[in-house]
This record gives C-alpha cells, sequence and structure tokens, in this order.
C-alpha cells in the first residue's frame, strides 16, 4: 500500500505553493510578535512570497517535465492555473492596502489568510485525488469565508459570512457524498485509478458512479456560481469587503473551473452520461440568468457579481465544446485557460477602479456614484470604459479574444444554437456594461475633491488595463501558453 | 463482519436518529438524535474491524462537537418550533430527489461492491491508520492541519474582541 | 468455563466500583473531620457495630432512597430521568479496559484479568467518558432552572476544555509503550519504579492528574455545583434516589480515575520491583511472608483494639463493639501466624502460585488505586475553588501548550534514542 514519495522532487515541484504557505504561517506569527502599528511590512513581505512563486511556477512551467505524486500531480496545466491564482493574488494585494485601512481590517491575518487560500487553491490545481481536491476547496473556501466576513461591525459582512458558510456547508457536503460513492464503487479516489476503473464499469456500478458524477458537478458549481447554484454570489459578492470580492470572483472562479477540469478529465470517458446537453444547458442557464438579472441592478458589486456568473456561463460554453466526443479537446480546454485569464485581467481591473472610487466612510458601491467621473477624474473614467467594454467582450480588448476563442471551439465541433444563445447574450449584457460608461460621462454627479489615488492602486489599474489592451491586440502568445497547458495533461 | 443483526440494529440506530433530528420539534431533542445517529454509526465502523474511528466518532462527534451544538442550543433557549407539513415547490423538488437517490441506493447497492484491505491485520488499528495517516495520506494530512489553522485563525478573528485602541 | 469467565468478567467491575463508592464517601466523611479537626460521622451502629464510621453509610441510602422523589413542573421528564442514568452508566463501564492483574494462562487459554482488551483501548475510556457530559449538560437543562442551567453549561465547557489536555497527555505514554492498549501501556512500565511513567513523564502525570480532577468536577474544579454562586448547580432540582444517583456518580468517576492513574502512570498491576515469573516461582516464599506480615499486622489492630474495651463507656452494645472485631483479629493473627511458623513454607500446586500471583497483583492494583481515590478528597478538603475564568485561562493556556510540549519533547528524546542506541 505504501507508495515511495521522492520528497526532494515534491519539495522543488512544490515550491509555489510551500513558498505562499510559509509565507502565510510566517505572517500570522509575525501578526502576534510585532510591535509596530504599521502593517506595511506584511503587505511587501506577501508581494515578495508571491514574487518568489511566481518565479518557481514559471520555471515549472517552462522547464514543462510532467511528473505526479499519485496524491498531487504536477504538471502545465497545474502550473498555468498557479500563476493565474498568483496574478489575482497580486492585483488583490495591491489594491488591498488602501481598502483595508479604510475600513479597519488591516491586520496580518488578511493578508496571511489570503496567501493560505491561494494555497488551498493550488492544492486544486495539483489534486491527483479527489480527496486533495476537496479539502483544497474547503481550504480555499475557509479562508474565503473568514475574509468575506472579516469587516466585523457590518452587517452585510456578517450576512454575506453567513451565507457564503452555510451555502458553502452544504455544498461541501453534496460533494464528499460523491466522492464517498466514487470511492463505493471503486474502492479509490485517485483519479488515476478512477480512470483505470471507468474502463471497465458494469452497469451495478454505474448507476453510483452516476450518483455520483451529479453531486461532484454540483458542489463544483456552487463554487464557480453557475445557475442554478449561485443564489449565495450577489449577496456575499456584496457584503464582502471589495478587495476580497475581486479576489473571489477571480481566483476562486478559476480555481472552481480547473477542480471542474480535473474531475472532467476522468469521468468525460463515461458515455453513458449525456455531457454536451447537461454542460449545454448549463452554460445557457447561467449565461441567461447572470445578464438578465445583472440588468437590474444598481450596486456596482451586485453588477459585477451577476456578470461573474455570466461568464462563468460563457466558460461553460468552452467545456460544452471540449466535451463533444468523450474526450476534453484541447482547443476548447485551451479557449476556457484563456478565458479565465483574460476575464481575472478584466474583473481585477474593474474591482480596482470600485476600490479607487471609495473614500473613508463612503465606499461609493452604487453604479450612480459613478455619475460624472467622466469630468472629475477623466483617467479613471476611461479605464473603467475599457474595462466595461472588454466585459461586454468588444475589440481591441482581451474579453473579445477569449470569447472570439471559446465560440469558435464551439462552432468547430457545431454547437451553434449555444454559441448564437451566447453571442445574444453579450449583447444583452452590453447594456449594462455601457450603462456604467454612460452614467459615468453623461450624467451629473456630486462634485467633490478627489483625493490623491495611491500608487499601489494606480500601479494595479495600470497593470490590468495594459494587460486588458495589449492582450487584446497581441493574443497570440498568451494562447499559445494556454494551448500548451492543456497539451500534456497527467492524473 | 460478525452477526448481521448487528448490523441492522446499528443501521437503525443511524437511520432513527437521522430521521429523528428532522422530525423533533424541540431542538435539543434533535441534537440529542444526531448523537444517537453518530453512535449508530460509531458502532457500524466496529463491525467494519475501523475500532480507531469507531472510537474517535465517538469521542470527536458525539462527545465534543455535539456537545457544543447543545451547548449553544442552550444558551439560546430556542422554543419548540411548530412544523406543520408546508407543501412548497422547493420541498416537493427536494422531496422526490432524495426518494430518487434512496430508491437507487436501495435498488443498486445492496452488496458490497468491492472488499480490499479487511483482510490486513492492522486494518483499523491505531497503527495501520498511523501509519497510512503519515506515509501515503501524508500529504493530505497536512493540509487538513493547514485547514484547521486557517478555521481557528478565522474563529479567533471573528470572535476577538476589538482592541478599542486599534479601531480609532 | 468460558462462561463462567465471561459472567465473572461482567460482574466484577461495577461491582468492584459501586462497592468502592461507600468506601469513597466514608473517606470523604472522615477525611474531611480530620483535616478539619473534627471527629466525623461515629453514632450511627448497627447492634452497636460502627465500623469507623462506614455504617453512617446505611443511614444514607435508608435515608436517600425514603425522600420524596420530586419532579419539578415544567421539567423536560425524559432528560430530567435520564441524566442520572447516564451518569452512573459512563462511571462504570469506564473501568472496563483497565487490567487488575496480568493475564492468567488458565489450560490452553490466556485469560486477561479486564473485560476487554481493546487495541484503542484508552480512547475508549475517552470516548465514553466524553459521553458523561450529557447527563450533566441534560440535566441541568431539563431541570427548568436557571442555576441548573449554569451549572450545565459550566460542565460542558470545563469538560470539553480540559478533554483536549487529557487526550494528549496520553500520547506521550503510546509513544514509549507503542500502544494504546492500557494492559499493553500496563505491561510496558515493568516492575522497576523508575521505568513507571510518573517517572518518565513526569509531565504528562501532572497533566493528566489536574484534567482528571476538571473531568470529575472535584475540587479545585467543582464549578458546576459551586454553592456559593448556582446553589447545586445541575443538581439543584434532583432528589431521593435521583440525587443520589449523581453522588454516586461522582464517585465512581473518581473511582475509574484513579484506577487510570494507576494504570498509566504507576505500573497497573505491576508489584514493585517484582516480575509475573518472580512472583510465581517464588510463590511459597512470598506467601509465606505475606502470611506473617498479616498476622503480624492483625496482632497489632486486635490487641489495640482489645486495649480500647472499656466496660461502661456508652452503657450499650457499642461497649462491646472493640470485642466484635477485637478477637476474630487476634484469633486469625494466632491462627495464621502460628500455622505459618509451625508448617510452614507451603510448597504450592502451579495453578496455586498462577492465583497467588495474580492476588498479590490486584492487591497492588487496589492499594495504589485506593490511595489515589483518596488523594481527591484529600485535594478537596485542602484547596479552594478556582473562579470560572481562571479555569478557562489554565486549561487553555496553560495545560493545552504544555501538553504538546510534553508530546514533542517526548518525540525528540525518543528519536534521539532511537538515533544512538537502535
Amino acid at each position: 500500500m505504501t507508495i515511495a514519495t521522492d520528497w526532494n522532487m515534491l519539495l522543488v515541484k512544490g515550491l509555489p505553493f510551500l513558498t505562499l504557505l510559509g509565507m502565510g504561517l510566517l505572517l500570522l506569527v509575525i501578526e502576534v510578535l510585532w510591535w509596530g502599528k504599521d502593517k506595511t511590512i506584511m503587505l511587501i513581505l506577501s508581494l515578495l512570497a508571491v514574487a518568489a512563486s511566481f518565479y518557481f511556477a514559471w520555471d515549472q512551467w517552462i522547464q514543462n517535465i510532467p511528473w505526479s505524486q499519485q496524491l498531487l500531480v504536477f504538471d502545465r496545466l497545474s502550473y498555468i492555473f498557479d500563476l493565474i491564482f498568483l496574478f489575482c493574488l497580486l492585483i488583490t494585494l495591491l489594491i488591498s492596502r488602501d481598502h483595508i485601512k479604510r475600513e479597519h481590517i488591516e491586520r496580518g491575518e488578511y493578508y496571511a489568510l489570503l496567501l493560505l487560500a491561494t494555497v488551498g487553491m493550488m492544492m486544486m490545481a495539483h489534486a491527483g485525488d479527489l480527496m486533495v481536491l476537496f479539502l483544497g476547496i474547503e481550504v480555499m473556501t475557509i479562508g474565503a469565508y473568514i475574509l468575506a466576513g472579516i469587516k466585523k461591525r457590518h452587517s452585510k459582512s456578517n450576512e454575506a459570512a453567513l451565507k457564503y458558510f452555510i451555502l458553502g456547508g452544504i455544498a461541501a457536503g453534496l460533494m464528499v457524498f460523491g466522492i464517498a460513492f466514487f470511492y463505493g464503487a471503486t474502492g479509490s479516489t485517485q483519479l488515476s485509478i478512477l480512470n483505470q476503473t471507468f474502463a471497465e464499469v458494469d452497469s451495478s456500478q454505474s448507476v453510483l458512479i452516476f450518483l455520483a458524477v451529479a453531486l461532484i458537478l454540483v458542489g463544483l458549481c456552487f463554487k464557480i456560481a453557475a445557475v442554478p447554484f449561485h443564489f449565495w454570489s450577489p449577496d456575499v459578492y456584496e457584503g464582502a469587503p471589495t478587495t476580497v470580492t475581486a479576489f473571489m470572483a477571480t481566483a476562486i472562479k478559476a480555481a472552481g473551473f480547473v477542480a471542474l477540469f480535473r474531475v472532467l478529465f476522468i469521468v468525460i470517458s463515461l458515455t453513458h452520461i449525456p455531457w454536451v446537453p447537461l454542460l449545454s444547458t448549463l452554460s445557457i442557464a447561467t449565461m441567461t440568468v447572470g445578464n438578465l438579472v445583472a440588468l437590474r441592478q444598481t450596486n456596482i458589486k451586485r453588477m459585477l457579481a451577476y456578470s461573474s456568473i455570466a461568464h462563468a456561463g460563457y466558460a461553460l460554453v468552452g467545456l460544452a465544446a471540449a466535451a463533444k466526443d468523450n474526450q476534453l479537446s484541447e482547443m476548447a480546454l485551451g479557449a476556457i485557460v484563456f478565458y479565465m485569464m483574460a476575464y481575472a485581467v478584466i474583473t481585477l481591473g474593474a474591482f480596482a477602479i470600485v476600490v479607487a472610487m471609495g473614500h473613508r466612510g463612503d465606499e461609493a458601491e452604487e453604479i450612480s456614484d459613478f455619475a460624472g467621473l467622466g469630468q472629475r477624474h477623466p483617467l479613471l473614467a476611461a479605464a473603467m470604459t475599457v474595462f466595461m467594454i472588454a466585459l461586454t467582450g468588444i475589440p481591441p480588448t482581451i474579453g473579445f479574444i477569449g470569447k472570439f476563442y471559446l465560440f469558435a471551439s464551439a462552432i468547430e465541433v457545431g454547437l451553434y444554437t449555444l454559441v448564437v444563445i451566447g453571442v445574444l447574450n453579450s449583447v444583452v449584457s452590453a447594456y449594462y456594461y455601457l450603462g456604467v460608461v454612460m452614467t459615468m460621462y453623461f450624467k451629473e454627479g456630486a462634485v467633490y475633491r478627489w483625493p490623491p489615488l495611491a500608487y499601489l492602486l494606480t500601479t494595479s489599474i495600470f497593470l490590468t488595463l495594459l494587460g486588458t489592451l495589449y492582450w487584446g491586440v497581441f493574443p497570440k502568445d498568451l494562447f499559445l501558453m494556454a494551448q500548451e497547458s492543456v497539451r500534456q495533461v497527467i492524473f | 463482519m460478525g452477526d448481521p443483526i448487528f448490523f441492522y440494529l446499528f443501521a437503525t440506530i443511524v437511520i432513527g436518529g437521522a430521521i429523528g433530528v428532522v422530525f423533533l420539534s424541540n431542538p435539543l431533542s434533535s441534537a440529542l438524535s444526531l448523537i444517537f445517529s453518530l453512535a449508530g454509526l460509531a458502532g457500524l465502523f466496529v463491525l467494519l474491524q475501523a475500532h480507531f474511528l469507531a472510537a474517535i466518532q465517538v469521542l470527536v462527534y458525539a462527545g465534543a462537537v455535539m456537545v457544543l451544538f447543545i451547548f449553544v442550543i442552550m444558551m439560546l433557549n430556542l422554543e419548540d418550533c411548530k412544523k406543520h407539513l408546508k407543501v412548497s415547490f422547493a420541498s416537493l423538488i427536494g422531496f422526490v430527489i432524495a426518494l430518487n437517490l434512496a430508491i437507487v441506493l436501495v435498488m443498486h447497492v445492496s452488496a458490497p461492491l468491492f472488499d480490499d484491505g479487511v483482510s490486513d491485520k492492522t486494518f483499523g488499528t491505531i497503527e495501520g491508520v498511523g501509519q497510512l495517516m503519515l506515509t501515503r495520506y501524508l500529504i493530505p494530512f497536512e493540509i487538513v492541519s493547514l485547514l484547521l489553522t486557517i478555521a481557528i485563525v478565522g474563529a479567533v478573528i471573528l470572535a476577538k474582541k476589538d482592541n478599542p485602541k486599534e479601531t480609532t | 468455563m468460558d462462561i463462567l469467565i465471561f459472567i465473572l468478567k461482567i460482574v466484577i467491575p461495577p461491582v468492584l466500583v459501586l462497592n468502592f463508592i461507600p468506601l469513597m464517601i466514608w473517606f470523604e466523611r472522615k477525611g474531611s473531620a480530620y483535616i478539619q479537626e473534627r471527629r466525623g460521622p461515629n453514632r450511627a451502629h448497627i447492634l452497636g457495630i460502627r465500623l469507623g464510621g462506614i455504617i453512617h453509610n446505611f443511614a444514607d441510602v435508608i435515608k436517600l432512597i425514603t425522600k420524596e422523589d420530586i419532579i419539578p413542573a415544567n421539567v423536560n421528564r425524559l432528560y430530567f430521568i435520564g441524566a442520572p442514568l447516564i451518569a452512573i452508566f459512563v462511571g462504570i463501564v469506564t473501568i472496563a479496559v483497565v487490567p487488575l492483574a496480568d493475564s492468567v494462562q488458565i489450560g490452553e487459554k490466556l485469560v486477561h484479568i479486564q473485560v476487554a482488551d481493546l487495541n484503542v483501548g484508552i480512547l475508549y475510556v475517552f470516548a465514553i467518558s466524553s459521553l458523561g457530559v450529557y447527563s450533566v449538560l441534560l440535566a441541568g437543562w431539563s431541570s427548568n432552572n436557571k442555576y441548573s442551567l449554569l451549572g450545565g453549561l459550566r460542565a460542558a465547557s470545563q469538560m470539553v476544555s480540559y478533554e483536549l489536555a487529557l487526550g494528549l497527555t496520553v500520547v506521550g505514554l503510546f509513544m514509549l509503550a507503542e500502544s494504546a492498549s492500557v494492559s499493553e501501556i500496563v505491561r510496558h512500565q515493568g516492575p522497576h519504579v523508575l521505568h513507571w511513567n510518573f517517572v518518565q513523564q513526569p509531565l504528562a502525570f501532572i497533566i493528566f492528574w489536574i484534567a482528571v480532577f476538571a473531568e470529575t468536577n472535584r475540587t479545585p474544579f467543582d464549578l458546576p455545583e459551586g454553592e456559593s454562586e448556582i446553589v447545586a448547580g445541575y443538581h439543584t432540582e434532583y432528589s431521593s434516589m435521583k440525587f443520589a444517583l449523581f453522588f454516586m456518580a461522582e464517585y465512581a468517576h473518581m473511582v475509574v480515575a484513579a484506577a487510570l492513574i494507576t494504570a498509566l502512570f504507576f505500573g497497573g498491576w505491576q508489584v514493585p520491583f517484582l516480575t509475573t515469573l518472580d512472583l510465581k516461582t517464588q510463590a511459597p516464599f512470598y506467601l509465606y511472608v505475606t502470611v506473617l506480615t498479616v498476622s503480624f499486622i492483625a496482632l497489632f489492630f486486635g490487641l489495640l483494639l482489645l486495649s480500647q474495651f472499656k466496660k461502661g463507656k456508652y452503657r450499650d452494645a457499642r461497649d462491646y463493639e472493640v470485642l466484635v472485631f477485637g478477637i476474630p483479629l487476634f484469633l486469625l493473627a494466632l491462627a495464621g501466624g502460628g500455622s505459618a511458623i509451625f508448617t510452614g513454607p507451603w510448597a504450592l500446586p502451579e495453578w496455586g502460585r498462577v492465583l497467588f500471583a495474580a492476588l498479590v497483583q490486584a492487591t497492588s492494583f487496589g492499594i495504589k488505586m485506593t490511595f489515589f481515590a483518596f488523594f481527591f478528597i484529600w485535594i478537596r478538603w485542602t484547596l479552594p475553588r478556582f473562579r470560572y475564568d481562571q479555569v478557562m485561562n489554565f486549561g487553555w493556556k496553560g495545560m493545552l501548550p504544555l501538553a504538546l510540549l510534553n508530546i514533542v519533547v517526548t518525540g525528540v528524546v525518543l528519536l534521539w534514542k532511537g538515533n544512538h542506541h537502535g
């Protein structure tokens, strides 16, 4: 039963998450021992850890030596998602400082929890066993529950944490149930073994496996907020501190998708499950509900929450396309990976601007607060316009390229209806995204003196803006990278 | 496996307890039913030779976690909730799905699907479990400790009184 | 034969625990009296026999049984009646894994002198005793009385808190004995006193001891029934035999706790410096010595009692009590000592040697256990009660880290030893 593990190999391969883990724990210790009130050191240390981790993950991605330790796997897919998480973490850290100072939640644990939650996500990306996958999800979400409720004195934050916690608990329960059924049917939770056993399933077990797949999918759909498991997300996104919302909307969504990948690689070979209709339905429902409800939102965070639901729907288009022939096609998967990157860059930028809009005592979370921004702060308004255009999917932004690849992969396998619905949805979404732009430029707003933007915030807005536009025009390298990442996936 | 009669005995306790949790009107009675259910589960573990798991099940769930549940129930001094059967759309769907699940499970899972590992003499002993946890499943084990660390830190953050000097 | 052993195993442990309860109560009454410079109970008697106050227990029992059994209005009857039952049940069944003597070879079969030699051993004890908190919680809640509720809540938080330290201390013992079975831990300690766990694991011993006090809700941790604050805590509303069950359960817990301390830290049934093999091979000699010693002690006490006889002290049957005990003791001493001196050392058959060894070991266990049981009373009448916040702080910030430290240190030492001697 024992497996010989090459611990040195594991140490080298696992450096991206080990670095974050070590720094996260160190920050907890520093928080206790640190005598000064200034928490800048925490931010600096976190950024250092992110940089180191980014370097290690990048290095491993370049080296491209897939290795499986059975419980953890190390391939390009996991490293590219490591990089995505790290990017989200980086931007979140950069926009955090001013926001959490305003909200009096600046404490070492905030940084530590962000880092440790990211470790959980990386565990999901590296999972070679359903147990590790589940534990990764739990590490991630428990961190997120706490971060969502970290504004203790705000009832909305409390509500967010509690709702997220209870619904997340139920989803986790369902997922464990599913994993248990897998174990009951096959005697293993290890993905590589499951993959082999699925070749010779007999009919009595296949029912059990069907249930298992259904339950696990429900759990994962909850994480990516796919309809009908999306009810938690608007309230949670609204109540949580804006920086945390940005992190949740991007990193956690990406983590949910990588988990979905890992599971789908295995279960896709089960021919008795109608994958394409299933995923298509999920996708259509998610897109449509997300977009339609987003139309009526007046709160920018809620609007972005529904928009994130809709975007999960678009990404599911790619998954439906990938599932066409009972083996995941590279093109579609690459498109999803690319879309995750694109969505992360744009959404983080949008949230950075929402953070930049806030002042002490006034977080400016209503869309109407954006009125007159075009006059008051033209640059900020211009950046927001770019992000809104990108979210709609209009060239020359990365958002357009992302959608283009997704829909192209769907057309390639002949899912025309799905693509038509997707495009129609994009048109609908233009109404509310461009509504924000309209508000900024064509509505009179309160006039007050604009405080100078903190340079960290400016940096993050600049970075995301650059990413949105640069990769919108020259997407080739990034797209190739996404394609490369899904080429050689191991279990 | 021992006598099947023990299996049915413990299974009845587990299911009866679970039904009690849902249908009893007094919150404390519900919690106590859950304890019965958990204790029955420990009995099932014993039948499966997993003695260590059984002991831990009782020690941790019945003995510690549920104590805190009951603690909270007693603190809140909850009244009996009057349950009247309300047939809503959601409950109907839930019932249908649950029934479906139950039927499928009963129909298709009547025999042990695989037998593996129980022949091992150390199976289920402290030695056996410890050996597995610290070699084969070391990584999940460590992730669990990370998980608990995060949970503890979170509980402390959320429950701790703010230092009045810090909040200004 | 099997059935006989089976029945004995079922009967002996509860009988043992239940019979220790009156003894404990006697300790409590007499011990507290002497600690407070009083005489304690010395009136109740049957035909003049008082047994130094033990007969007082009968009076207690009669009183408790004949009192009116009051169930207050608006209580949840099921839980109200169930709570004391849980208490006494938990008190008695935990003794099951504690061995009273070394395993005995009878014919082909190896008989363990304990109900069950479980692989999970001590965890079973913790698992069952952790259920004990429900008796207190339910009693507190179902009484429909705020003092009871407070008592129940205090008990629950205290027991859960100290259970952690309690559970962690024994990890060090597991590491030493490489087993969690209580009989294995006892066997591993060996007969040599310096190899017993209280020497090997002093920190664990102290923490375990303190935590056990908290678990049994004894002073200085008896906040759940702190009479100066919350009347009588969780059993305020109980009367008659239901109260008596709580009362008995408390002593049963103490007995079990003493048995555990003995088994885990003081070598259990191990006789100091004598292995089971020694006892068996040298049985005639040790029997000879034992009989002589016992006879001598009996002679001493017999003569002491006889010298106390004074006619007309009470002018009733009590005058003759010293004679009732003194004369048999004196005669017993003469008979035992005489036969030992004149016919003595007797050759013993194999089963006799085995039985002798087991009896000596059981006695050794009993003596140690009685001492620790007495210790509970000693502490109670010596130390004041903690404040609630002190209990919690001490448990979480003192005991828990220390227990963890103990594990780490034990691990490091074992590793170091393994590297250098293994």
